[in-house]
């Protein structure tokens, strides 16, 4: 059984994701969905697996605008909906959010912001906390495991009680960290709802939308009121001299850095669940008297802002230290945290950590042995030096950013998902002399792709469009895409295909071409003829690479070749320029193939120059 | 002492992130509390990994001193010292991986000699050695586990360590058995 069915009051070992999704569980969720993003993708993931057990509907969209919206039309059909992605994915679903905040809900509304401080998955660190005092939707931050899964399931309520959506944000240090979590009662669902018609409620045109925006302007002042007595909101030891102000993750490094410092009777202490609004006459209560604030939080200064505001309008003359003290930029650290509490106590921390000045190289992320991204590379780097062109590489956001690194450098450009073919097309018309190749993954072409692709052939974009596809979404686990062969929801219907292929025709790209990047010769020969083509017609051409990601899909047949030392001269094509990890240079500059790495794809058998990779049966 | 804290460092794909869940999961066998942090998505493919394992009375998810470091490779380890101060146990497998893509070159010896210097509690074990007699090298991160578990630091564990082991799917693999009680009485080599 999934740990996330447990009974009430099992005390279970369960990942940040996992105890958000057991929240939505306990406040009754009956519909979920989300498209992956790390560092959110498990909440789905796991809320998918038991679905059918609790009859909750879960999906995959096809990004997270569509996400958003289905999981908000469940919600005002009277379905408790919950919505998942990460920080940028946001961006993509920002247009429905802000509308959505005049609109409001019915049933409680979630949207589950999974934000990556110190970016070890993402382009950026955006702090999404923001997006709540942009759109007056309220955002509640967890501070421990124990607490995402109980802020999820009060937040539901919260939610519907306004008729509004809220945000939970969760940061990388929050959803990837497992803690023991004592559970709460389970709640029956339903999945079904009722759509009742209420035109100047649901229909935003601007006669309506005036209305709703002073509706909105009224509800935002009660929310405000209202999480004056919202039961997360924890404080000791009010009116001290020296407050700490934290939220979410921050209130964990704040309260052990006062522990270090013994400390934690000497100060106010507040912890904020609800970082936006923050509880504006509940917090005076707490520090109107302090003259020292220190405000401890991930990201940016959003709790801080918020707090000069409102000190300033009551005329309070502490002095408020926060983003001054902590990083502007990256995650907490508990060091630094102790360090900037020191210095408002006055106290001397002992600070262990000297920088070493230890020059060590760094080991970057690469494409795994087998994969067919490799040899695509290689293929895309050997043809553009065969049909001496210049080239731009327009490159987009999955497993195959990798090739951003040597030795391949087929990257020069990445900005947001489906940027690949936007910035494409501007490229396109103002640069002379290089083509533009844009490199995109099939998930991300389903998510972003197709309307910049559509742009290309209506505006004559003359751009190589390199599709990868691999069959799933590999970066962020294997979730299914539309051109999957997994059902992309719980109902686990078969799934329905809609072949890259049939897209791309569809919308008028003549030259389509679709080759196994396992065949490094042909996939030269098409990636040059379509350099002659744009060079002749001007006219995007769209190769579609595939081949299944070998994690995803293990190969069937696993020879694994060897290299033969006789024949091997240390050349170092295998090992530099088409850089399997499976393939190690020996001290002699002779090249070996790591039996433990290596998955059989082959592929290096026809990339050596002097046919000293073998399939051993065939060869010596 | 009433907190732990250890880090778990290595290359992606020698099982950094299984070693530390296993503790992890120990640890909540032997009711303590519990907080493992790790890193996903883009930061797994082969670079560098590094996991907090927190035991005890703690509230953050990280920490910058780490009580026990558990090194499955040497550069990755090396790369931690920062982490490491003279009362840290340094556990680390004998093994150097170079990323092949750079110039750099540095020798084992080199890199012994800088942690020697940073902590008086360095053992070096022949981990991927002993996977590799036994048969797969993809075992060495259980020869690690089974000489962390037999180890001192670790000694109102152990008996869970074994417990949970034996629960888990490794344990259905012949090598990793043979590694993780192999490794439970291996003995540090001399640098």
């Amino acid at each position: 059984m999934s740990k996330l069915l447990l009974p009430e009051k099992s005390k279970v070992l369960l990942l940040g994701n996992e105890a958000i999704a057991r929240g939505a569980l306990e406040a009754g969720v009956g519909f979920a969905s989300a498209y992956p993003g790390t560092p959110s993708s498990e909440i789905i993931e796991e809320l998918m697996k038991i679905s059918s057990k609790l009859g909750i509907y879960v999906e995959w969209s096809v990004n997270e605008k569509v996400a958003f919206e289905a999981a908000y039309a469940a919600a005002i059909c009277g379905v408790r909906s919950l919505v998942a992605m990460k920080h940028v994915g946001l961006n993509v679903a920002s247009d429905p959010l802000m509308t959505s905040a005049y609109l409001g809900t019915k049933a409680g509304f979630v949207i589950v912001s999974a934000d990556d401080p110190s970016m070890y998955s993402s382009q950026n660190e955006q702090d999404n906390r923001w997006y709540g005092l942009h759109a007056c939707i309220p955002v509640f931050e967890p501070s421990s495991v124990q607490e995402a899964k109980d802020l999820t399931k009060v937040i539901f309520d919260f939610s519907e009680k306004f008729e509004h959506p809220v945000i939970l944000r969760s940061v990388t240090r929050l959803s990837h960290v497992s803690g023991i979590v004592v559970y709460g009662k389970l709640k029956k669902t339903s999945n079904k709802g009722t759509f009742i018609r209420n035109p100047s409620r649901w229909v935003a045109i601007p006669e309506y939308s005036r209305e709703l925006k002073k509706l909105l302007v009224r509800k935002w002042g009660r929310v405000i009121g209202e999480l004056s007595n919202f039961s997360l909101n924890k404080s000791w030891n009010e009116n001290s001299e020296i407050a700490v102000i934290a939220s979410g993750i921050g209130f964990s490094y704040a309260i052990e850095a006062l522990e270090i410092l013994k400390a934690k009777e000497k100060v106010t202490l507040v912890k904020l669940a609800s970082s936006v609004p923050i509880p504006r006459k509940w917090i005076l209560s707490k520090v109107s008297n302090s003259r020292k604030i220190l405000v401890v939080e991930e990201g940016d200064g959003v709790v801080e802002f918020q707090l000069k505001n409102i000190l300033q309008d009551e005329g309070i003359k502490a002095k408020v230290y926060g983003k001054n003290l902590l990083p502007r930029y990256g995650e907490l650290q508990l060091n630094i945290v102790i360090g900037a509490l020191a210095k408002i106590l006055n106290k001397e921390a002992q600070m262990i950590h000297e920088n070493l000045a230890l020059q060590v190289p760094q080991r970057n992320p690469t494409l795994c042995p087998g994969c067919p991204y490799r040899p695509l590379y290689y293929a895309l780097k050997i043809a553009v030096r065969k049909s001496k062109v210049k080239v731009v590489y327009s490159g987009d956001i999955g497993c195959y950013t990798l090739g951003a690194y040597e030795p391949f450098n087929v990257h020069d450009i990445v900005l947001d998902m489906g940027s690949s073919i936007g910035l494409a097309n501007g490229f396109a018309h103002v640069l002379e002399e290089e083509k533009v190749v844009a490199i995109i993954g099939d998930s991300t072409f389903y998510h972003a792709g197709i309307p910049a692709l559509i742009n290309a052939i209506c505006n004559r974009a003359s751009i190589l469009t390199i599709i990868l596809d691999n069959e799933t979404t590999a970066m962020t686990g294997f979730q299914p895409h539309p051109g999957s062969d997994k059902p992309m929801s719980s109902k686990q219907l078969h799934p329905r295909k809609i072949p890259l292929e049939n897209i791309v025709k569809g919308i008028g790209v003549k030259h389509v071409y679709i080759i196994d990047p396992y065949d490094a010769e042909k996939t030269i020969r098409t990636i040059e003829e379509s350099f002659k083509i744009i060079s002749k017609e001007k006219e995007p051409v769209v190769i579609i690479a595939r081949r299944p990601c070998v994690l995803y899909k293990p190969l069937d047949v696993r020879i694994k070749p060897i290299v033969l030392e006789d024949k091997c001269n240390g050349c170092g094509v295998c090992y530099n320029m088409f850089s399997c990890p499976a393939i190690v240079k020996l001290p002699s500059g002779k090249a070996r193939i790591r039996e433990d790495l290596c998955v059989g794809c082959n592929v290096c058998v026809n990339m050596c120059p002097l046919n000293a990779i073998t399939i051993p049966s065939k060869g010596a | 002492m009433d907190k732990l804290n250890i880090l778990v460092v290595g290359v992606g794909g020698q099982g950094v992130v299984t070693l530390a869940r296993l503790l992890s999961e120990a640890a909540y066998e032997c009711n303590l509390n519990v907080l493992l942090s790790e890193t996903r998505g883009l930061s797994q493919r082969g670079g560098s990994v590094k996991v907090f394992l927190r035991i005890g009375k703690v509230h953050a998810p990280a920490f910058n001193n780490a009580d026990l470091l558990i090194g499955l490779e040497l550069l990755e380890t090396l790369r931690n010292i920062s982490y490491i101060s003279k009362e840290t146990v340094v556990i680390v497998n004998n093994k150097l991986l170079l990323p092949s893509s750079t110039a750099y070159i540095i020798s084992k010896e080199k890199i012994l000699e800088t942690l020697k210097l940073r902590t008086k509690k360095l053992e070096v074990i022949n981990a991927e050695e002993l996977a590799l007699k036994l048969g797969n090298v993809r075992s060495e991160n259980m020869v690690m586990l089974g000489y962390a578990s037999s180890h001192n630091i670790l000694r109102n564990m152990k008996h869970c360590v074994e417990k949970v082991f034996y629960r888990s799917k490794y344990s259905k693999i012949e090598e990793n058995i043979k590694a993780f009680e192999q490794g439970k009485k291996l003995k540090p080599i001399r640098y």
